[in-house]
């Protein structure tokens, strides 16, 4: 049990941080789907400069600076030139899994994946009496970002509902005329949306290649990204819908870890959250048309 | 009194089209000021010139005797100038307070102080008589509420000019009494208010001062003392109210039936409701009423594009309620939809592929061929019939002017001799030119013996060009009229709602 | 003349400028681009049996880039086409290993209608959603292709499994192989089949009633309504033919290429068909000369990697920039005076 819970923490901080980034698009009426290829360009971009400098920190801070100017680049692409945000997602995704594969080959001469020892791992958050309480146990030792990403979650909840930028970002996504003739830049709005959305993906790209691992492998994402907008999704595009999405899938993945132990084939496993996901977009989706249907 | 508003010589022109032509207008504060004309007169774009939403190609502004110019609505709201749109600028899924202040939050460290936002509003609703009930999303409020709340909103802004755009279109009359009681209170306050309308006997209620405009240009000026609705009319429309063609007598047969069609939308609510009428072939029955009491729902009833969830529709006898569009289309019932931009045409298509859509199998040869000379040789036939501007058939249909582009509308829909023609707005914003071609050549069709349903909100055009006239009204026809024995008046009653006749006799006429 | 030029203008500006960025690259990599260029180039189209591999490579981009367009032109966007190739050729490669024995005028097309048929099948699934539930349908394609990729992976490592040490499924009969030109490249019948798909295409999209419909269907849902077409039945259909060019494209693989059904092997091919769409504004005849393009580049980056110490990662760094350029001059199209506005009321 503890064991599975340990796994799901762990497995929680990508999924997490990448719902908040679909959340807060979502919030401006965009489906960003190019998530994946941001956290993959920031759990690289982590690696390497974590491996120059031989500092966990400027890796992270490093990742979340160029996915933020990649969202910058997404929302220029979406919001000045119009183009379409799937077209767009097709090709930063594409573009991250051979960017970071070419520059790998470049820098080190290999393939496939990076490890070294100068690379540092964050910081681990050791709290010494946890260690007695049977459960509870496993939220000791969780990386730092784990609980950043719960602070953040808590933080965009509060201000998204709360203050000034909130109600702009709330009424940007269901009216942006309404908003433009109050004398709000929904298009101002929306950018810094898009970019934060970058900013949180590298956060979560730093973490899967810096928070447990000292590694980069090719595409290591492994569709997190898209996962997270799903999370988003089936929560509601809260901050806190978002979290209880991605709890169900880091939920799933220690479950699955668990029963992989005993040879039950790792594909049929690694399913498992996409059929959960799928079966909550129907739900919801059956729900939503059966309300339709009793108002009329 | 001083002048709160001055504008001088303002033109807009759109293409060839002078949307507002060296319009000078001026309003003082404590002023209602109404501008009245007809669809297309110049009003909307005034109203966005002075809103900042649209920037004028000559004239200048003056706020408080000094000239501005505004490059955004946000230079206008700085400048105390506030609008209400005629669709309202609401965020439905948000609180009505949340609405009222979004922009101009009251906030400390960008918290939003919920309560002083509250102590504000609460102040101005006292102090103007307007109330909603601040904690309910705007979008479960009535139409005349949420037109409050976009007054208050206004005002929260501060404006002390208050630009009112068609406020009556969607109002029951209860609403507007309301609403104009609301309008002088606003006055009294000192605030000045300019509502464009097109509907007269509002103006005679309310209004201070009266400018009318037509064709781009003012071509009056009065006070409600001075003059009556008649004589507004006359200065509205350029002259008496258009005789109604010449005709042919034909044969009363029977061409649509509509029996008891029920429609709900998503909200359940019904707008056709319970709703039966009779087309006669060679007759034009037109269709008048205020938007947004069901007449685009019927139009698509009719025509296959709306499936009723009651209710049956009958075709020279034949019960068609099963059949979709495109049988609908076979069965030859014509549409001219009242949105050509994004119905009736396809912009981004040439005028030929244009001119086939819909009737593309009678192109249609060997190995499901189009045979590309026949539309074209068509296409040439229908550009000289309509004398449909244009080089060249296989140019873009966005390359024509409004007026094209609805012939083309209208030739393709009415070429394959239809048993019904469903026309809906056929002439909005179209010039005069285009405007007599179209309405001959419906004549013309009725004359042959084609039955023609014309849903219309210009008066004009049901009195010219109808046989028979019906209200529409909450989703229900409520009167059916003679155009040769009734005044606009009385039409206006039942429009409002204000009158109904209780069983409408079909078969008389 | 000059329609053809306009037409090619675009696609060519945005070649040579990624190229130009490609070049930044290389000689970042520590090469010359005039080496590297050339040598890809020699790989390409230098030696007779380079141009077999080049359309070798090309041949599924085809399949591909026409599925992609082909949805794309009722606006569907179809980025489920990765996923639904790889159900296709796992499909083909099923029937071609368990149906052996059958003479070959009858296998053949037995397991290209089975990969049809299941990568049809396959698409369904978040089509009908879509139309039924109104489900977003990009995130179902997202999810399906991870989700086929899986899933195929387990059965070819389980159920399916060969007598091999990777995962993939045996070799699928001889009768069953697509015949091949040479015995030194992987060209195979399946070019001729993606010429010919390229010809009907073209044929029905500029010819045809059907074309007609379609293209009312992608520029304007209400105004293909107004005209009488079922536009969201329609539509789905149209998925379901680009879904089953995606199965040829699985199913050449196999039965041309391959030989049998190894997991993963797609690298792409779907995204790849995507973007050659998007380059060819999905026109049949622009869909062929970009996927021989896209074809060269990957056989001549093959030995471009091979000769320099430029990784062939280059080439999809070059595709995906190519995806972003296109679409940037999507902007200068909008750019481009619209029809006079009029006051609308």
């Amino acid at each position: 049990m503890e064991n599975i819970l340990n796994t799901a923490f762990r497995s929680l901080p990508p999924l997490l941080l990448a719902g908040l980034g679909g959340m807060i698009t979502a919030r401006v009426g965009l489906l960003n789907l190019g998530l994946e290829g941001m956290m993959l360009v920031g759990a690289f971009t982590a690696v390497i400069v974590n491996y120059f400098t031989g500092s966990a920190f400027a890796g992270l801070l490093a990742a979340i600076l160029v996915c933020s100017i990649m969202g910058l680049v997404f929302a220029v692409f979406y919001l000045k030139f119009k183009v379409d945000n799937i077209i767009i997602s097709v090709a930063f995704n594409m573009f991250a899994v051979a960017i970071t594969q070419y520059l790998l080959g470049v820098l080190f001469g290999t393939s496939g994946a990076f490890a070294s020892d100068r690379i540092r791992k964050l910081p681990e958050v050791a709290i010494p009496f946890l260690d007695q309480v049977p459960v509870l146990r496993a939220l000791n030792s969780l990386s730092i970002v784990f609980w950043l990403a719960l602070i953040i979650t808590a933080v965009m909840s509060f201000v998204i509902n709360r203050t000034t930028w909130g109600l702009h970002i709330r009424a940007t996504g269901l009216n942006d005329n309404a908003v433009n003739t109050a004398g709000v830049n929904a298009t101002r709005v929306r950018y810094i949306c898009v970019i934060l959305s970058g900013s949180l993906c590298g956060m979560a790209g730093a973490y899967l290649s810096t928070g447990y691992l000292a590694m980069f492998t090719n595409n290591m994402t492994a569709g997190r990204g898209y996962l997270g907008n799903i999370a988003s999704i089936i929560g509601n595009r809260t901050a806190g819908g978002a979290l209880a999405g991605s709890l169900l899938f880091s939920f799933t993945e220690g479950i699955t870890m668990k029963i992989q132990t005993f040879g039950f084939p790792s594909q049929l496993i690694q399913l498992v959250p996409y059929l959960a996901a799928f079966a909550v977009v129907i739900a919801s989706a059956c729900r939503k048309r059966s309300r339709r249907r009793a108002k009329a | 009194m001083s002048l709160a508003l001055e504008m001088q010589h303002i033109t807009k022109i759109y293409g060839e089209v002078r949307a507002n032509d060296d319009v000078s207008i001026q309003a003082a504060a404590g002023e209602v000021l109404c501008i009245i004309g007809e669809n297309g007169a110049g009003k909307s774009t005034l109203m966005n010139v002075l809103y900042g939403m649209t920037r004028p190609d000559g004239g200048t502004i003056r706020i408080g005797g000094k000239e501005v110019s505004f490059r955004s609505s946000r230079d206008a709201m700085r400048h105390r100038i506030g609008m209400v749109f005629q669709h309202f600028m609401l965020v439905k899924e948000l609180s009505c307070q949340e609405n009222i202040i979004i922009g101009m939050e009251p906030a400390k460290h960008f918290v939003i102080d919920r309560k002083a936002a509250k102590t504000k509003i609460e102040a101005l609703m006292d102090q103007y008589g307007m109330r909603v009930a601040l904690e309910k999303p705007a979008g479960e409020l009535s139409v005349g509420e949420q037109q409050k709340l976009e007054i208050i909103k206004v005002l929260y802004r501060g404006a002390d000019i208050i630009i009112l755009d068609e406020p009556t279109a969607v109002l029951t009359p209860q609403e507007t009494a309301e609403l104009f009681v609301n309008i002088r209170q606003l006055a009294a306050a000192g605030k000045t208010v300019i509502m464009i309308t097109h509907k007269l006997d509002e103006v005679m209620q309310v209004a201070d001062r009266i400018v009318v405009m037509r064709m781009g240009k003012v071509v009056g000026e009065t006070k409600p003392a001075d003059t009556d609705v008649h004589g507004l009319s006359v200065a509205m429309v350029g002259a008496e109210i258009p005789p109604m063609r010449e005709r042919k007598e034909t044969r009363k047969e029977k061409a649509l039936e509509v029996c008891g069609v029920t429609c709900r939308n998503e909200d359940g609510i019904a707008v056709l409701d319970c709703l039966s009428m009779v087309v006669n072939k060679g007759e034009i029955l037109g269709i008048a009423g205020i938007s947004g009491n069901g007449q685009p729902e019927l139009a698509r009833v009719v025509t296959g594009l709306l499936k009723p969830q009651e209710g049956k529709v009958l075709l020279m006898g034949e019960d068609i309620t099963a059949h979709d569009r495109k049988k609908r289309i076979q069965d030859g019932i014509s549409f001219i939809p009242e949105d050509r931009n994004s119905t009736g045409a396809c912009l981004d298509w040439s005028i030929e592929d244009n001119c086939i859509a819909g009737y593309q199998d009678r192109f249609t040869g060997r190995l499901d061929v189009i045979d590309r000379e026949k539309a074209r040789t068509f296409t040439e036939s229908m550009i000289q019939a309509f004398r449909i501007k244009t080089p060249d058939g296989r140019l873009p249909i966005s390359s024509l002017s409004g007026g094209n582009c609805q012939k083309v509308i209208v030739a393709r829909e009415t070429a394959f001799q239809p048993e019904l023609v469903v026309a809906a707005e056929p002439t909005r914003g179209v010039d005069i030119g285009a405007i007599s071609a179209i309405h001959n050549h419906m004549i013309e069709l009725r004359n042959e013996g084609t039955a023609v349903l014309l849903i219309s909100s210009s008066l004009d055009e049901i009195f010219e060009l109808s046989d028979r006239i019906a209200v529409m009204f909450e989703g229900k026809l409520t009167a059916l009229l003679d155009p040769k024995q009734v005044t606009r008046e009385e039409i206006g009653l039942y429009m409002s709602g204000a009158k109904r006749e209780e069983e409408l006799q079909w078969e008389k006429s | 003349m000059g329609k053809i030029v306009r037409a090619a203008a675009r696609p060519v500006v945005t070649i040579l400028i990624t190229l130009a960025i490609g070049a930044v690259m290389i000689i970042n990599a520590g090469e010359s681009p005039a080496k590297a260029y050339g040598i890809l180039f020699y790989g390409a189209f230098g030696t007779g049996i380079g141009i077999l591999n080049t359309l070798a490579k090309a041949t599924p981009l085809i399949f591909t880039g026409l599925a992609a367009a082909l949805a794309d032109i009722v606006g569907v966007f179809n980025i489920g086409v990765e996923g639904q190739l790889y159900l296709g050729a796992l499909a083909a490669a099923v029937v071609g290993v368990y149906a052996g024995g059958l003479p070959a005028g009858l296998l053949i097309p037995l397991c290209i209608l089975a990969a049809m048929l299941v990568s049809v099948l396959w698409a369904m699934i978040p089509g009908y959603l879509n139309y039924k539930l109104k489900i977003n349908i990009f995130i179902m394609f997202f999810m399906m292709n991870n989700m086929a990729a899986l899933f195929t992976e387990y059965l070819a490592n389980g159920p399916f499994k060969g007598n091999i040490t990777e995962a993939a499924t045996d070799k699928v009969d001889k009768a069953a192989r697509l015949y091949r030109f040479s015995v030194y490249s992987d060209l195979n019948a399946g070019f001729l089949i993606a010429i010919a798909l390229v010809a009907v295409l073209w044929f029905v999209l500029k010819k045809t009633r059907t074309g007609y419909e379609w293209y009312a269907l992608g520029k304007n849902r209400t105004f293909s309504e107004y005209i009488g077409l079922h536009a969201g039945k329609k539509a789905l259909c149209v998925l379901a033919v680009s879904a089953m060019i995606s199965g040829l494209a699985g199913a050449e693989q196999v039965l041309g290429t391959m030989g049998r059904f190894y997991a993963n092997f797609s690298n792409d091919l779907g995204f790849t068909g995507i973007s050659i769409g998007l380059l060819a504004a999905n026109n049949p005849i622009g869909v062929l000369i970009f996927a021989i393009f896209f074809g060269a580049l990957n056989s001549g980056g093959i030995l471009m990697a091979a000769g320099t110490n430029v990784p062939g990662d280059l080439i999809e760094v070059l595709q995906s920039l190519m995806i972003l350029m296109v679409s940037a001059d999507f902007v200068i199209r909008k750019w481009k005076p619209k029809a006079v506005k009029k006051e609308g009321k």
